[in-house]
């Protein structure tokens, strides 16, 4: 799994009759970096990801990828290969917090 | 699959059950030019690979978890193949 | 199966129905020069640990679906921590190589 921050989101009506209903955002990775672990080093790379848990704008959320991210669906057939499944309380790198929700 | 070298081994207490009594080797995935190529994986050795052996990797997690006899075990990548002194041709 | 370092932890506020008294690990994958440096690690992850594994412990992460199949219910989890390695032997060149 990774830490991403969540930076917006996005609204498709038109979709894979499957995904009615869910709810997509747009995160950013965020990165644990070992020379200075107090800060996170962002991504280059965003992702769109299913959201069923309700995270908002600016929440730190814990994505799943890949094949595994499907068994995170209700329904096994969803087409899924990114899914929240946690909002994230404290991250805690070297015995020190570094994010702590708001 | 892939080619990789064997690097090395590892020894482990607290693992999942399906691990006992089996033997986990560090395999280094090359290129062509057997330059490292990735990260450094820890594999299963079903057929008794020798350290810096050239092999074959496979990430078959399904015949990994028929081989180790425990369909909930998260091994995938396994040695298939010994890769001869000079099996590899790189074209 | 990757090797990594643990380096912290993750707790969650809210969590998919699948998880229940979860165990989570920042920790750093090794990349192919990190035996030898003790740097140069891959970008950081988070694995799901049922063993027990600390900060500083050096583990064996698996990842993609097979990290998935020790859990009985399905549960999207992509990184399992499956051994805690107590030895590591490594080394990067042949000595002896065969010509």
């Amino acid at each position: 799994m990774i830490l991403a921050r969540v930076e917006g989101s996005v609204v498709a009506t038109k979709k894979n009759a499957k995904m009615t209903g869910s709810k997509f955002l747009f995160v950013r990775p965020l990165l644990v970096d070992p020379a200075n672990p107090a800060n996170f080093k962002t991504g280059n790379n965003t992702l769109v990801v299913v959201d069923e848990l309700g995270a908002g704008e600016g929440d730190v959320v814990l994505v799943a990828q890949g094949s595994s991210a499907r068994l995170g669906a209700k329904d096994k057939d969803t087409p899924l290969d990114a899914v929240v499944i946690g909002i994230v309380d404290t991250v805690d790198v070297n015995k020190q917090i570094v994010y702590r929700v708001q | 699959m892939r080619l990789a070298r064997i690097r090395g081994y590892v020894t482990s207490t607290v693992k999942h059950p399906s691990f006992e009594r089996c033997r986990l080797l560090i395999a280094q995935p090359v290129d062509d030019k057997d330059v490292p190529d990735g990260s450094p994986q820890i594999v299963l050795d079903p057929l008794g690979a020798a350290i810096h052996e050239k092999v074959l990797l496979c990430s078959d997690g399904s015949w990994a978890r028929d081989y180790l006899g425990d369909p909930r075990s998260p091994a995938r990548w396994w040695i298939m193949g010994i890769v001869d002194p000079k099996g590899h041709l790189a074209l | 199966m990757r090797i990594a370092t643990v380096i912290g932890r993750v707790t969650l506020s809210v969590r998919h129905r699948s998880l229940k008294g979860e165990r989570l690990l920042v920790v750093l994958p090794w990349g192919p020069k990190t035996a030898i440096t003790g740097k140069d690690h891959d970008y950081s992850i988070v694995a799901y640990d049922e063993l027990g594994a600390g900060v500083g412990s050096t583990v064996a992460v698996s990842e993609s679906t097979e990290a998935t199949r020790p859990f009985g219910e399905p549960t999207p989890v992509d990184a399992y921590c499956a051994a805690l390695i107590d030895t590591l032997f490594y080394q990067a060149e042949d000595p002896r190589p065969v010509t």
